[in-house]
């Protein structure tokens, strides 16, 4: 048992990655329009977003520095701060949008406006955030988003035709109605959502806080290869899902309501209580692990204290972020933007920031100073290096795409 | 025996975490150094140098004068220095000793924000 | 260069504007097949949802339709607002506005039945909102 509370570091960032609010709904409509021919994305986001969580957990581990000192010990002062400050900028909207989300799950519950919900969301997250011990944190908001399994029990009892999954996943290539540019756009923001930067600040910031020596490299490990898999078999149940039910109705899923009701179809009142529970744990534990990232990457970059291991005076400037973070995101949910769109962006605009990020992790990954014998094997550079290519590709590519798309419309 | 290490000012030192030797708390980061001439004309490090005043320049551009002119309105003169005989180790983070003031920022924020907050003392639970 | 301005001036407030306006009758067009194209994702939504009734809890539904019923109506305030710019558009127009407006009628009926206890007959609503959702794709595959 303790060995397996010792991986809910891993869920709880994968599901932070993988099934929070933008996610949810962007997996959701990828599978409602394009059925499972988008699931090789969701593959390699898996495989990219394990190697470099990997690097940096085994970075922490070995040396004691999480991501964003990184950034700025090998970018320099100038474009570690432009790295801060886009990183920053998203991590803010990205707040913003899951508090949104976990109050759209209590609307879901319980029939209440949104709004509502948002203040109490927001304190009690914030309160989580003052109050509460780190370990408990990830496990708690980690062992409850685990209700999102459902998806996979719900997918089981629609019986789809599992052969023409299989038919749509192993054909990836855009349906008739739709077009090459849009089909591309999906696969970026999809890739974009499995490898978002805040997983890394979080995964790595997360070890120091776990305060993990070279004796826990295998600790570091196994979160990674059960964590991110999980987070990744979580996202394609719900394209699958969608596939299943919406796609041959035409449904363009838009919204947190629409993209349960498979689930509802499925495995009715009691599937529809186990999925809004996994849905609000979700977006709720990814609302902690953005939050939590803003003042870890803007306390790395700058040298200050941070982390929950020391009481919250002695980090002040650490928690101050946070405090101003969620005041700030509040304010931008409660001018009732709509938090889906909000994420469906940042996510493209954070694709375009990958390789910033990245880049420094593969580099001091190779740096015997840092790492002393762990250095990258063959095996990881191989990878590393391979994606490193996708992700300034990626890059280049989203903007654009997204202007010539308007937005996968 | 250990074999003295060339160290690279720009590359070991520059942009590193300052973590204090007594209690593994964070210091600051290396934001600029202080270089002194020996009697050959050679350069040396004396210092380290931290905060917006020791930032900013090096950043330079409208950020960075904006940074030095934050910092100079709130009252900062120079930015504190770390002597190098307080340096004890340089490996993936700078590891000093001596008695380290607190930031003025860190100071402020602390007094004004965090500590009027019920539980700021505390541990987590 | 400053005969230009008032063309510039006009071009923004009309983007400004809460319509966008269509250019010739093939832009007028597109833009309907794409209304009836919302207008038919969400009312096969509302279908799906009220055929599988009783494996719903009435809060959840009653979000569900209160979403679908204020994206119709979204939808046809914003193609009422476009200005045909022919005739023969025009009656596309009223062609399509006369079924989209017939669906937002049916949805926020629902609704209505759902805030008061349960919708009363589920088979006979899932019936017309099949044949909704039928003219409605039929008219955007003609359309796009």
């Amino acid at each position: 048992m303790k060995k397996f509370l010792g991986i809910t570091l891993g869920i709880l960032t994968a599901i932070g990655g993988f099934v929070d609010i933008g996610d949810l709904v962007a997996n959701a409509l990828v599978g409602s329009r394009f059925g499972m021919s988008l699931a090789w994305v969701v593959l390699l986001g898996v495989v990219g977003i394990c190697v470099f969580a990997e690097m940096s957990g085994r970075i922490a581990a070995v040396s004691g520095r999480a991501v964003f000192d990184l950034v700025r010990e090998r970018l320099g002062p100038r474009a570690g701060l432009a790295n801060l400050g886009a990183s920053f900028f998203i991590l803010v909207m990205t707040v913003a949008a899951e508090i949104g989300g976990a109050a759209l799950a209590l609307e879901l519950a319980t029939g209440l406006n949104y709004l509502l919900c948002v203040p109490a969301v927001a304190f009690a997250a914030w309160l989580v955030m003052w109050r509460v011990r780190f370990e408990t944190l990830e496990r708690v908001f980690g062992l409850a988003g685990l209700a999102l399994v459902i998806f996979v029990v719900a997918l089981w009892q629609l019986g789809p035709d599992w052969g023409q999954l299989w038919h749509q996943a192993s054909h990836p290539a855009p349906p008739q109605d739709e077009g090459v540019p849009t089909y591309l756009y999906y696969a970026i923001a999809l890739l974009g959502g499995a490898m978002t930067p805040y997983e890394v600040f979080f995964f790595s910031s997360g070890g120091v806080e776990e305060k993990w020596t070279r004796r826990d490299l295998s600790v570091s490990r196994a979160n990674v290869l059960i964590g991110f898999p999980l987070g990744g078999l979580l996202s394609l149940a719900i394209a699958a899902c969608a596939a299943t039910v919406l796609l041959p109705a035409h449904v363009q899923v838009d919204s947190l309501d629409q993209m349960v009701l498979p689930v509802a179809l499925g495995a009715g009142q009691v599937g529809l209580g186990l999925v809004i529970l996994g849905v609000f744990a979700a977006t709720f534990g990814a609302t902690l692990e953005v939050a939590l990232s803003s003042g870890y990457s803007l306390s790395q970059y700058f040298g200050w204290q941070w982390g929950k291991f020391v009481r919250p005076r002695e980090a002040a400037r650490f928690h101050a972020t946070i405090l101003v973070v969620m005041v700030v995101a509040t304010a931008l949910i409660l001018t009732t933007i709509d938090p889906i769109m909000v994420t469906e962006y940042s996510l493209v605009f954070s694709a375009a920031a990958l390789p910033l990020t990245y880049l420094p992790v593969l580099m001091i990954a190779n740096d015997r100073d840092y790492m002393q014998d762990k250095v990258n094997g063959i095996f990881s550079n191989t990878l590393g290096t391979i994606f490193m290519i996708l992700l300034v590709a990626v890059s280049i590519a989203a903007i654009p795409l997204m202007l010539a798309t308007k937005a996968g419309q | 025996m250990t074999r003295a290490r060339v160290l690279h000012a720009q590359l070991h030192l520059l942009d590193r975490q300052v973590v204090h030797d007594r209690d593994g708390r964070l210091v600051c980061k290396v934001d600029d150094l202080e270089l002194d001439f020996d009697d050959q004309g050679r350069p040396y490090v004396t210092a380290i140098l931290m905060g917006p005043l020791a930032l900013g320049p090096r950043m330079g551009g409208v950020l960075g004068r904006l940074m030095e002119g934050a910092a100079r309105l709130l009252g900062a003169q120079a930015p504190p220095r770390i002597p190098m005989a307080d340096v004890s180790r340089v490996a993936s983070a700078v590891h000093v000793g001596g008695d380290l003031e607190r930031p003025a920022l860190e100071r402020w924020v602390r007094t004004r924000l965090i500590e009027p907050i019920p539980g700021a003392r505390h541990e987590a639970e | 260069m400053r005969k230009a301005w008032p063309a510039v001036l006009a071009g923004v407030l009309v983007v400004a504007g809460c319509s966008s306006p269509a250019w010739n009758d093939r832009d007028y067009e597109l833009k309907a097949a794409s209304s009836a194209e919302a207008v038919g994702s969400t009312v096969e939504v509302v279908r799906l949802a009220v055929g599988g009734d009783g494996r719903l809890t009435r809060p959840y539904l009653k979000v569900l339709l209160t979403n679908a019923a204020e994206q119709v109506q979204g939808v046809n305030d914003q193609f009422g607002g476009v200005q045909p710019p022919t005739e023969r558009a025009e009656q596309l127009g009223e062609q399509l506005l006369k079924v989209t407006e017939q669906a937002e009628k049916v949805v926020s009926g629902l609704l209505m039945e759902v805030r008061r206890d349960r919708v009363k007959d589920p088979s006979g609503a899932v019936r017309e909102l099949a044949q909704l959702g039928e003219s409605l794709r039929r008219f955007q595959d003609d359309h796009e």
